[in-house]
């Protein structure tokens, strides 16, 4: 499945929670093929955003490949795992970026 | 592009040429940047002719470099391909290699330089197995370091740059102070970014060399280790700070404050504190003298002509002209060898009076210094975004001068007289 994601879009998204599931309804894909892979229960009707859910498994499958190596430019990952490195949502807790705009950057 | 990388990509071009991989093609450049640069400039004093540079940002597109046409990659496309040679020495190479296939590209490819040894956009057994081997050497690092330095916090620098270095010392503190940390050691690459944390005063610290950094920190992400802060604006991957640019106009000094350690936009940074007196003073007259600096890692040098007329100026004001060099650089013509460290470069440059460079992290490592101070930049874009070099490097408090291609006879004594306002 991971092959096929990754060859059908151009942004795939690991987002566990669904915290900004709304925003990136209301904000719209523009001219990118987006899917966000998340284990939140509920996830928004697929839309111009491909929301799919998956299984804790999976998304930690996931997370392990991920973090063995990057196999691709188009993975997104959304969420703090633990570890201390820079962070582009640090922009908008410090006022640099506004939300808008971190989404903007995310999603280019 | 670092005399490691340097001496990598001759010896690869060199083996690409002697097996016979260019003969009869059409040599093209992917990516328009310093490192692509120095290629071509390699590939033209050996005789050989670059076609064009490829570069995705339309802003580049349409410009020169010395002849060379830099154009889209699509541009391509209607030509014979079969007698093309891509070679691609910058860090992007994964991506640029699945963007040609993608678009039907069937020449051939050729990668110079290895820079990320943690991207290969492929998901096949093998390599997925090569990584985890690659994985399992870097747990082995940070034992290593974990068995030498138990209770200790890590700052990791992942790269070998002094100025990246320098601004993740100016703003640990920071991040120190609200985790509570007081027991750590800084992990460089390479001993010249290991004296920059000497000089903000860390006791602790490991040099590692580029490939062991690589493999550390994907062990710290594999393994998802606590203790540890990787401090870096554009590493690991899964770091997507320098996205931020693709939206707005932000120095390098805020990525690192904002971005890499979570601080206020006003925290200030620290400052080093381990600094030395330059132990040539007999030798140098004070306040009369000009250190120039031309050679830089991360943009792209500046034009030899420039450099001339920049001595020639001071010379006929009768300052005596040095060049910083370190390793195997060498001094301008018509000027003298200065080979200082860098716990010395700020008093240096102070007892100079005067210090003109091109943009590199040594600009960084004395950028308080009290003197007259002139930064050039190339007049180039940084990275993939849409903002020069100079908005990204800036720096403030020194006279910031950009150089076009071919702009010669710039009125240096205007732009040194604005700089020398300065309580030497």
């Amino acid at each position: 499945m991971l092959e096929e994601w990754i060859s059908r879009y151009d942004k795939v998204l690991l987002m566990r929670t669904p915290e900004f599931f709304d925003r990136l309804v209301s904000f719209g894909p523009g001219l990118n093929k987006i899917i966000v892979l998340t284990t939140a229960f509920e996830v928004p009707p697929t839309g111009p955003i491909t929301f799919q859910r998956i299984s804790e498994d999976v998304f930690w499958e996931l997370l392990e490949l991920y973090f063995t190596y990057e196999f691709s430019d188009k993975i997104r990952l959304v969420m703090d795992c633990g570890i201390n490195y820079g962070r582009l949502y640090h922009m908008v807790d410090q006022g640099i970026l506004t939300l808008e705009e971190y989404l903007t950057a995310l999603l280019s | 592009m670092d005399q490691h990388h340097y001496r990598e990509m001759k010896q690869n071009l060199e083996k690409l040429l002697v097996s016979g991989g260019a003969l009869g093609k059409d040599i093209y450049i992917f990516g328009y940047c310093n490192a692509s640069k120095e290629l071509a400039d390699l590939l033209m004093r050996k005789g050989y002719l670059v076609s064009a540079v490829l570069d995705n940002n339309p802003q580049k597109q349409g410009s020169h470099y010395k002849g060379i046409p830099i154009i889209g990659p699509a541009e391509i496309l209607d030509r014979d391909m079969e007698r093309m040679l891509i070679c691609v020495v910058s860090r992007a190479y994964a991506a640029m290699a699945r963007q040609l296939y993608e678009m039907g590209y069937s020449g051939s490819l050729e990668k110079l330089v290895e820079y990320n040894t943690f991207a290969e956009y492929s998901l096949s057994p093998e390599t997925i197995s090569r990584k985890k081997e690659r994985v399992r050497r870097g747990v082995e690092t940070l034992a290593r370091i974990r068995g030498k330095y138990q209770g200790y916090f890590y700052l990791i620098c992942p790269f070998s740059a002094l100025g990246d270095v320098y601004y993740a010392m100016a703003y640990m503190a920071g991040f120190f102070e609200t985790r509570h940390i007081s027991k750590y050691v800084v992990l460089t690459v390479g001993r010249e970014c290991s004296e920059i944390a000497a000089m903000f005063g860390c006791a602790n610290r490991e040099a590692l060399c580029q490939e062991d950094m690589d493999e550390l920190v994907q062990a710290v992400l594999f393994t998802k280790a606590g203790g540890a802060v990787i401090a870096h604006h554009d590493r690991p991957y899964s770091n997507l700070l320098t996205r931020a640019l693709k939206v707005k106009r932000i120095s390098l000094e805020v990525l690192y404050r904002c971005g890499v350690f979570g601080l206020e936009k006003d925290f200030p940074p620290r400052q080093p504190i381990a600094l030395r007196r330059f132990s040539g003073r007999g030798s140098m007259e004070k306040g009369n003298c000009v250190v120039i600096s031309p050679y830089a890692k991360s943009v792209a040098g500046i034009d030899d002509q420039v450099w001339k007329e920049i001595v020639f100026h001071f010379r006929r004001k009768g300052m005596q002209v040095y060049t910083n060099v370190s390793g195997e650089e060498e001094a301008l013509p018509h000027t003298r060898l200065l080979r200082v460290g860098l716990m010395e470069m700020q008093s240096a440059v102070e007892w100079a009076g005067t210090f003109i460079g091109v943009r590199s992290g040594l600009c960084d490592v004395i950028k308080n210094a009290r003197c007259c101070k002139v930064v050039l930049f190339p007049d180039c874009y940084y990275s993939d975004t849409r903002w020069k070099a100079a908005d990204f490097f800036y720096l403030e408090g020194w006279e910031n001068i950009v150089v076009k291609e071919g702009q010669y006879g710039i009125q240096w004594a205007d732009i040194i007289d604005a700089g020398q306002n300065v309580d030497i």
